[in-house]
């Protein structure tokens, strides 16, 4: 009997190897989700803990730079000089605000939801904003002035079928914006939301070498598997020049130092050396001649407490790894060619000034590359390389701990998506023979790719 | 021939695997040593753990109605009442917080209420005037929380921000104390924050029916945790812990002995106020009553070591330990773990009161450091006992 399962994985080893050269086995009993980085905690805590084998010290400023990722901050002038300076238009009181235990947002005002906003006009330097309201609505101001306007959401539920008959439903989403108190929004103006992610392992996606990004990118689909992951190349305003993008949902950011400093400007409305001027356009009057929280209103040490954090927040090793359905549901995954996009494993540089981070194997399941993903989840804000129907391939790891940490299972940029199985249906572009291939599995056989996807 | 030769390799590979797991299955087949200790451990656990809500509940109800006598009658004498029995029902507890962080009763993400009754640090603008903004918080914004009730505040709890806390303990202590803007002592907000006539400040009324919901709040939050422990309850927590694998449950207490000493206890709560040497920092920031927090949490984790728990009437609840287990295995981990509680419990006692002169103070500040270097290294010495019995985090 064991020679013949045996058997059978060897021939399924002989086409997969034709298949994806690149795609390595792992067990990951012995090579879990991000080496020493990983952690075992699966409670509703599983996206709090720091990386193993960091210094006393980076330990002990983990905790500072929690404290600054979840205390409100409140409007200048206050006895609070630490965290004086919110707004004068604001998302959140806090990083927590959106990535609420570290974890991911909600499609719903204030529980982790922005619009971006933009027009889709292209010069290739960045997202072009809207004339009045800037390159995101801010939905909250401080006391006495007004907000920017009340995110609307509107879903329509349309039915699909698989092949073998079964149904499903995916809700199609109109976004507008209520009560605009600045003024009318620019008529060529689009609304893009974004849901906040979970800040698991970032400081390693951060480490993954430019090179090994660039030897993934398939620009002009070489290889004719249909698709073809593209670089993005954004601005660095701490090298002032021209870096490979790798966080944001169109990969438009290219360290989290950048990140952290960019939420706590556009969302909080809290400056920094990197962000000088507060978040609101020369058109918005009512926002000027404000006190603000100091100058810049984080300071830098605060803000490396931060970006620290925000590196070595550990990754959850993957959950029932060897049972029978999750270990088909993977093999299904790379049948399906998911992994064209979704690259299990990548071991981290040796760059950077914290030694846990280096020169680790990890299997985040992303490429961080720019895919075109179809018309239906097109933004149609382009932002430098990324056109408008260009979106970042996210990492999945601690995907099925998201319902544990955040009590939800919204998926995608702007969280349309119900469940796992609604975000795989929503692929299209390059993702499209994907999915359709996954369309045509069996029930078994789809319920066993989603049971590997919630195992991650 | 590379793909051969990469195809030949997966398939040694395999045969390691395929070798690997028959060793696993006779790892499986190995019958636990331990496996009784493991067992008495959880009804050890289960036991105390009711004995410590069964407390936090009977304080929190002498807390009630010392709020409910307060804002009837607002006098100093009544004021002074309530405070002294929110610090009584603090020393329970601080106690009981080693039974968190497993996604048990008190804090699983589905309904436990961990949130609404020790949810910290408050931004206090978000539940009553602070100095410059007297018209902050929801008691003072009729317009939008035109009923205050269990629901109101419930509601607005830890919404659209882990800080925006409207309820708990330190939202009660904030109404008892206010803000703490004195560096010799607490809090000195006065009673007459409460006098329905000629009282200080704006909305009276709301802030005593506030502080009156707080009150019912957190009974009842703290009689449902109770409940899940309850020996005598049918279908509940208790019942399913005990019937828990003890490898299981065995992991879960050493989770939240690391985790409250080395990452809540030295991380959170203690260098964080003293890196920015500000008492927004601190736990109990009002009442200056973060000491007995810090004194109290530290107890916490070596009652559950030393399986025992006294309580509030005198009665010492107790039984087999892992201080007990750990003797049998390795004794000079045992040792090592209780020297270190000691030592813990000695530089606390060093530490500078009030705590938030005590991140302030140049001559006192490394004393804070030394409580926060003993907890790291308690942790260490926690997770080193817990790899004996193969358990990492």
């Amino acid at each position: 009997m064991r020679l013949l399962i045996f058997s059978a994985g060897f021939l399924f080893l002989i086409s997969s190897c034709k298949k994806n050269p690149v795609i390595e086995e792992f067990d990951p009993a012995t090579d879990p989700a991000a080496g020493s980085c990983t952690v075992y905690d699966q409670t509703s805590y599983a996206f709090s803990y720091q990386v193993n084998g960091l210094t006393s010290n980076e330990s002990l400023q983990f905790y500072v730079g929690n404290s600054f990722f979840n205390q409100n901050w409140v409007e200048a002038p206050s006895s609070t000089e630490a965290r004086d300076g919110l707004g004068p238009l604001f998302n959140a009181k806090s990083c927590a605000g959106c990535h609420f235990r570290d974890g991911r947002g909600m499609p719903i005002m204030n529980e982790g939801l922005l619009f971006r906003l933009g027009t889709p006009d292209n010069n290739f330097s960045g997202a072009i904003s809207d004339i009045l309201f800037g390159g995101q609505l801010q939905d909250q101001a401080i006391s006495g002035v007004p907000h920017e306007g009340q995110m609307t959401i509107q879903y329509a539920e349309i039915t699909g079928y698989y092949p073998d008959g079964g149904s499903y439903t995916l809700r199609v989403p109109t976004y507008s914006i209520g009560n605009q108190q600045f003024g009318a929004l620019g008529s060529t103006t689009r609304i893009s939301p974004r849901v906040g992610q979970q800040m698991i392992g970032l400081g390693l996606l951060e480490q993954i070498p430019d090179a090994r990004l660039l030897a993934l990118a398939d620009p002009f689909d070489g290889n004719g598997d249909g698709i073809s992951g593209r670089v993005n190349y954004v601005s660095d305003l701490l090298t002032q020049g021209i870096s490979i993008g790798r966080f944001g949902w169109k990969a438009n950011v290219p360290t989290l130092y950048q990140q952290v400093a960019g939420a706590f400007n556009g969302d909080i409305g809290i400056t920094s050396s990197l962000f000088l001027n507060e978040n609101h356009t020369a058109g918005q009057t009512a926002c000027n001649g404000l006190p603000n929280g100091g100058t810049p209103e984080i300071s830098d040490e605060d803000l490396a407490s931060v970006v620290l954090y925000s590196r070595v927040l550990a990754v959850p090793a993957q959950r029932n790894a060897n049972t029978h359905d999750v270990m088909q549901g993977k093999q299904l995954f790379k049948q399906l060619n998911c992994t064209g996009c979704h690259i299990p494993t990548h071991v981290t540089g040796s760059g950077g000034n914290i030694q846990a981070l280096k020169n680790v194997r990890i299997h985040p399941y992303t490429d961080l590359l720019l895919h075109d993903m179809g018309g239906a989840l097109a933004d149609g804000l382009p932002n430098f390389k990324a056109s408008g129907s260009e979106w970042r391939t996210p990492p999945l790891w601690g995907l099925g701990l998201i319902q544990t940490v955040n009590g939800h299972t919204f998926l995608l940029h702007d969280g349309r998506a119900r469940s796992i199985e609604e975000a795989i249906l929503w692929h299209g572009g390059e993702a499209e023979r994907s999915k359709n291939k996954f369309k045509e599995l069996s029930k078994k056989e789809r319920e066993q790719v989603l049971r590997f996807l919630e195992s991650l | 021939m590379k793909r051969t030769l990469t195809c030949i390799a997966l398939l040694a590979l395999m045969v390691v695997s395929c070798k690997k797991k028959d060793d696993n299955e006779d790892n499986t087949s190995t019958p636990d040593p331990y496996a009784t200790q493991k067992t008495e451990l959880k009804t050890t656990y289960a036991n105390l753990a009711f004995a410590v809500y069964d407390d936090a509940l009977l304080t929190a109800q002498d807390l009630k109605d010392a709020l409910y006598a307060f804002v009837d009658n607002p006098n100093a004498t009544t004021h002074n009442a309530a405070k002294q029995a929110w610090l009584d029902a603090r020393e329970v507890y601080g106690q009981s917080e080693i039974f968190r962080f497993v996604d048990g009763p008190i804090d699983n993400p589905s309904d436990g209420p961990e949130g609404l009754i020790n949810a910290w640090p408050m931004d206090e603008a978000y539940v009553d005037y602070v100095v410059g903004s007297p018209n902050a918080g929801i008691i003072n914004d009729p317009v939008t929380y035109p009923a205050i009730n269990a629901a109101t505040i419930i509601s607005t709890n830890e919404f659209g921000s882990e800080e925006n806390i409207s309820s708990g303990y330190h939202a009660i202590e904030f109404l008892l104390w206010g803000q703490d803007l004195d560096a010799s002592g607490a809090g000195a907000r006065s009673y007459t924050d409460y006098l329905t006539v000629g009282g200080t400040n704006s909305n009276q009324d709301r802030r005593g029916q506030y502080l009156k919901v707080l009150g019912d709040i957190l009974v009842l939050a703290l009689q449902q945790v109770r409940d899940e422990w309850d020996p005598n309850g049918i279908g509940n927590y208790r019942q399913t812990f005990l019937a828990t694998e003890s490898s299981i449950t065995l992991r879960r207490m050493f989770n939240s002995m690391r985790v409250l000493s080395g990452i809540e206890l030295a991380g959170e709560r203690i260098f964080v106020a003293y890196e920015n040497s500000n008492q927004e920092d601190e736990h109990s920031c009002f009442s200056d009553n973060t000491h007995r927090d810090i004194y109290l949490n530290a107890l916490a984790i070596s009652n559950l070591y030393k399986g025992t728990y006294t309580r509030v009437s005198g009665t010492v609840v107790s039984g087999y330990s892992l201080e007990d287990f750990v003797a049998e295995v390795n004794a000079t981990k045992n040792t090592e773990l209780l020297t270190r509680f000691q030592t813990t419990e000695d530089l606390i006692g060093l530490m500078y009161t009030p705590f938030d002169q005590a991140i302030v103070l140049p001559a006192e500040r490394p004393k804070v450091l030394d409580v926060v270097t003993s907890l790291q290294t308690e942790q260490t010495v926690i997770l080193s006992i817990a790899e004996e019995f193969g358990i990492t985090f």
